[in-house]
């Protein structure tokens, strides 16, 4: 045999040899579940379920649910280009032509929120699998975990009523054999306010990373799982029942938060929905979105007007009737007669109208300073499709676009803009809607509500044209029974604390659950759709059907994979 | 198995990064973390592929006609595949695994037939085939991947190809139709008729079917050759018959004014769209919302896949001997060939395809025809 030959055979030997230990060699870039067991690699699984809650992709976000909460609820329209534009969120909007066949998107925001989940357990199971000694956070991990997953079945539960309750101790080869009915209703409540009851009780007063929840941002998240358990429902959401004893907690629970958390109302209300206060005096737990990450974790996809600084894609329009609601008669709301008359949805109106100065914080119309900037007005190219939609746009989502805080994702755009979960004046309503429902301490109702009207009075700094004078006919004033109000009953304090939601929190996606959780969305919703379809043709056809709309169907898709074992909700 | 993965940078996809602002201050290099991507199997088996043969081969009149018959068995267990998964497992649930046996059964039958007339040479072969699929068995957890209702009706027994969906009654033409029938959300003249399978008055997702499935009946080719003198002549033809096809993907674009994309061109089927004076048409009215939800699946995107092509047809011609010898030349052929010359698809009955070449459905463009010019010389 010639040299030549041999050498060639002894590469071809080592090719094999090379090629039997590559096999045994694991794939690079990727590890193995084994390897991650370890307190430095468990934090990292901890940091990826943050992460996916902060996850806000445009059509399966995880974010704050303004179409689901404030579309639906009639406070704006969806907008976009028209009704096809996004078509199945005008199904939303419209109830009318809802099926649970034709629902991808709300499979999408099911299976984000079970994604979500699952980094939550898949960590959950790493951090009790450590003993204090190894990993000293071990606890305190534990609460956050437990948090950041009644934040995530909140969504569920306010969405869909009805999920499949997975946890930590589940199986994993048997998370699609839990049904969405194992649980009842109040059971499902019981194993949030559970969750939260835990991380309110391991939690430090403060973090030192504000991202991490702390005990008052578990009593806070307490308390909201509370009051909307308290309004407890039959079979077809009907509220049959107010628990006192939860609206007692509740009720403790804020004054706990409003004495010792050390939070208090921002002077002005604009601090809470500018970038540079974030993380500030009135924030409990807020989503820490950043522009530093390359589109990961931004707020505000969709919601941005259409002129060239902004660009896409013009959704979340103020409805002419939530811009209504901000009237004011003698300082308080024309309960009676603010959706007739002059509409408040126009720079002349704002001009002549009393009103409260909250809508200026909240949504924004043609000739009208955008985002507390006097010389930088909105114009009418801003709005995509005012032929069906109208001209008006939210904006306490947005940011500047001059604002380090704005980012450009061609061909979208987001903001930096943190998203507050909970922040101190919800806290303070919750307070005064447990106490009035219980009928105590009236003057403490009364009080609360009166500090969040005196804040709004005092939100005017930065609502001026660029010659100073305001951009609307303020008067927003304390309730004073007897004076400018009736007497201080327990329905109309009730009327009023309602109200002040809708003022404070319009666009923030919470007035449809408030609606179901009072038990009212069918009327208000279709008082809202007999007046309102006059000023939008488009909403000619909606109707909302009770005992079915309250809540949306289970999406079929997820049904089917588990062949019929979820049970659909109630009039689907 | 689990991968790190900072952050995705893409507006399309959702995004499954880890990395998180803890502090609220940004910056360029946050925490991050791992996510699973998708679940191991250690039970994975390599697919395997077993078949059986049984064939004739037969010739008469002194080889001037023969053929053979083929019949075959061809049985593939464990076949690969990743399914989806219900929401609840999460992410990266998604694994490989061994998913189906699928059954193979069918016949092949080739007949040639050459002589000659004289001056005249014939040359005609012929193959035409049929398969029947069936899927044996299907592991508990996927069978839900393949058509079927999801609880009783699945695919075991059935091709794989099977379709599952409504039966399309053509049209409402009046209000007092919608009136008279079944309750179907989002129904008004103009608006695809579901029928109500189940009788039970309501259109829902009880009221699908099996559609059918779409392997054709048969499928054949055929080539014919004819020499004369110098000249030759070859056409070669093929075709399917009994063919179904699901159309879904390109046909709610075409004909679904509202399952377009709003503001941008439409094709022209749309002008032949339903209106109060234009009854005679199958394509619903034009609407900008879908709230029929003309876009399900349903007899409307099932049509007619049979067709027959002449692929192609080749004229050559053959210089005569005696020329060549004096040009010192072997063999001189000259030809004229066409490719893609003809297409005869269904256009009439109750499933006529709609679109350009049933073989190649989702494209908007039809096969292109061609013609080559060819000398060939040897020397």
């Amino acid at each position: 045999m010639k040299p030549l030959n041999l050498f060639s055979l002894g590469v071809i030997l080592m090719l094999f040899g090379a090629c039997e230990s590559m096999l045994d060699t694991k794939p690079q870039g990727v590890v193995s579940d084994e390897d991650l067991n370890e307190p430095e690699q468990v934090e990292k699984m901890i940091n990826a379920a943050y992460s996916f809650v902060g996850q806000n992709h445009f059509n399966k976000q995880m974010g704050m649910p303004y179409e689901e909460g404030s579309v639906r609820g009639g406070e704006a329209y969806k907008g976009g280009s028209g009704t096809n534009d996004n078509a199945e969120r005008n199904r939303w909007e419209t109830f009318t032509y809802m099926q649970p066949t034709n629902v991808g998107d709300l499979d999408n925001l099911w299976w984000v929120h079970y994604v979500a989940v699952g980094r939550v357990h898949d960590a959950l199971r790493r951090v009790k699998n450590l003993t204090a000694e190894q990993y000293p956070l071990r606890e305190q991990r534990i609460a956050e975990l437990r948090f950041l997953r009644g934040h995530i079945y909140m969504y569920m539960k306010q969405c869909f009523k009805f999920f499949p309750y997975i946890d930590e101790d589940t199986p994993q080869d048997m998370y699609d054999q839990v049904s969405n009915d194992a649980l009842s209703d109040q059971e499902l409540w019981g194993k949030l306010i559970e969750d939260f009851r835990f991380a309110a009780s391991v939690l430090p007063d403060a973090q030192a990373e504000v991202g991490r929840p702390t005990g008052f941002a578990a009593k806070a998240y307490l308390a909201k799982a509370l009051i909307f358990a308290a309004y407890e429902q039959d079979d077809n959401h009907n509220v049959i029942n107010i628990n006192r004893e939860k609206l007692t907690e509740v009720a403790a629970l804020c004054k706990d938060i409003i004495d010792h958390s050390g939070k208090r109302l921002a002077p002005d209300f604009a601090e809470n929905f500018l970038c540079e206060y974030e993380n500030g005096t009135e924030s409990i737990w807020a989503i820490q979105y950043t522009t530093d990450t390359q589109t990961g974790r931004l707020n505000s996809w969709l919601v941005s007007p259409v002129n060239s600084d902004y660009g896409c894609c013009g959704f979340l329009q103020p409805s002419v009737n939530m811009l209504n609601r901000y009237k004011t008669v003698n300082g308080v709301p024309d309960f009676e007669n603010f959706n007739t008359g002059i509409l408040l949805d126009n720079k002349d109106a704002f001009a002549a109208t009393p009103m409260d100065p909250r809508l200026m914080h909240t949504a924004a119309v043609p000739g009208m300073p955008w985002k507390y900037e006097p010389s930088y007005i909105m114009g009418e190219n801003w709005v995509r499709t005012p032929e069906v939609y109208g001209y008006s746009m939210s904006q306490k989502l947005l940011v500047s676009p001059t604002s380090d805080c704005f980012k450009k994702t061609n061909p979208f755009m987001g903001a930096g803009l943190n998203w507050d979960v909970l922040r101190l004046d919800e806290v303070m309503l919750w307070r005064a809607e447990a106490l009035i429902q219980l009928e105590q301490e009236m003057d403490e109702t009364l009080r609360l509500i009166n500090e969040i009207r005196e804040r709004a009075a005092n939100s005017t700094d930065r609502l001026k044209f660029a010659d100073g004078t305001p951009t609307g006919r303020f008067d927003v004033q304390p309730y004073r029974p007897g004076v400018n109000c009736p007497a201080w009953t327990k329905d109309f304090a009730m009327q009023a604390l309602r109200w002040e939601r809708h003022l404070e929190f319009a666009t923030e996606g919470k007035w449809f659950f408030d609606l179901v959780r009072w038990g009212i969305a069918a009327e208000q919703l279709n008082a809202y759709f007999a007046v309102e379809k006059t000023r939008r043709s488009y909403l000619r056809d909606a109707n909302f059907t009770k005992n079915r709309d309250e809540y949306f169907p289970i999406p079929e898709v997820q049904i089917s994979y588990v062949k019929g074992l979820y049970k659909q909700n109630a009039g689907w | 198995m689990y991968s790190p993965l900072y952050d995705l940078n893409s507006v399309w996809d959702w995004n499954w990064g880890t990395a998180y602002d803890f502090t609220g201050e940004g910056g360029s290099n946050l925490p991050s973390g791992f996510r699973r991507t998708q679940r191991d199997n250690p039970n994975l088996r390599w697919e395997t592929t077993t078949q059986h043969n049984l064939g004739l081969d037969f010739a008469f009149f002194a080889g001037k006609f023969g053929g053979s018959l083929d019949y075959y068995l061809k049985k593939t267990t464990d076949i690969l595949m990743k399914p989806g998964t219900v929401a609840t497992l999460g992410e990266g649930a998604q694994m490989w695994l061994n998913g189906a046996d699928i059954d193979n059964k069918g016949i092949e039958l080739t007949l040639n037939y050459a002589d000659n007339f004289g001056n005249v040479g014939l040359n005609i072969s012929g193959v035409v085939s049929h398969n029947k699929q069936r899927i044996l068995k299907v592991p508990d957890e996927v069978i839900n991947n393949f058509a079927g209702n999801g609880t009783d009706e699945n695919i075991l027994g059935r091709s794989r190809s099977s379709m599952y969906g409504y039966i399309v009654d053509g049209l409402f033409q009046s209000q007092a139709e919608v009136d008279a029938h079944a309750t179907q959300v989002g129904a008004a003249p103009g608006r695809i008729r579901f029928r109500d399978i189940n009788e039970d008055g309501k259109i829902d997702q009880e009221d699908r079917a099996w559609l059918g499935n779409q392997d054709p009946a048969a499928e054949y080719g055929v080539n014919v050759g004819v020499t004369w003198k110098n000249f030759d002549l070859a056409v070669f033809f093929n075709g399917l018959v009994g063919k179904k096809l699901n159309v879904q993907g390109w046909k709610s674009w075409t004909d679904i004014y509202a399952l377009s994309t709003s503001g941008e061109n439409y094709g022209t089927r749309l002008l032949d769209a339903w209106t109060p004076t234009n009854t005679h048409t199958t394509i619903p009215a034009i609407s900008i919302n879908n709230y029929n939800d003309e876009g399900r699946f349903s007899t409307y995107y099932v049509e007619s896949g049979s067709d027959m092509k002449i692929r192609n047809v080749e004229l050559g011609y053959t210089l005569p001997g005696t020329l060549l010898d004096r040009m010192n030349m072997k063999r001189v052929r000259l030809d004229l060939r066409a490719d893609n010359v003809l297409l005869l698809k269904k256009t009439w009955g109750d499933n006529p395809y709609t679109g350009l070449d049933p073989e190649t459905p989702g494209s908007g463009y039809p096969l292109p025809f061609s013609m080559t010019f060819a000398l060939n010389v040897s020397f």
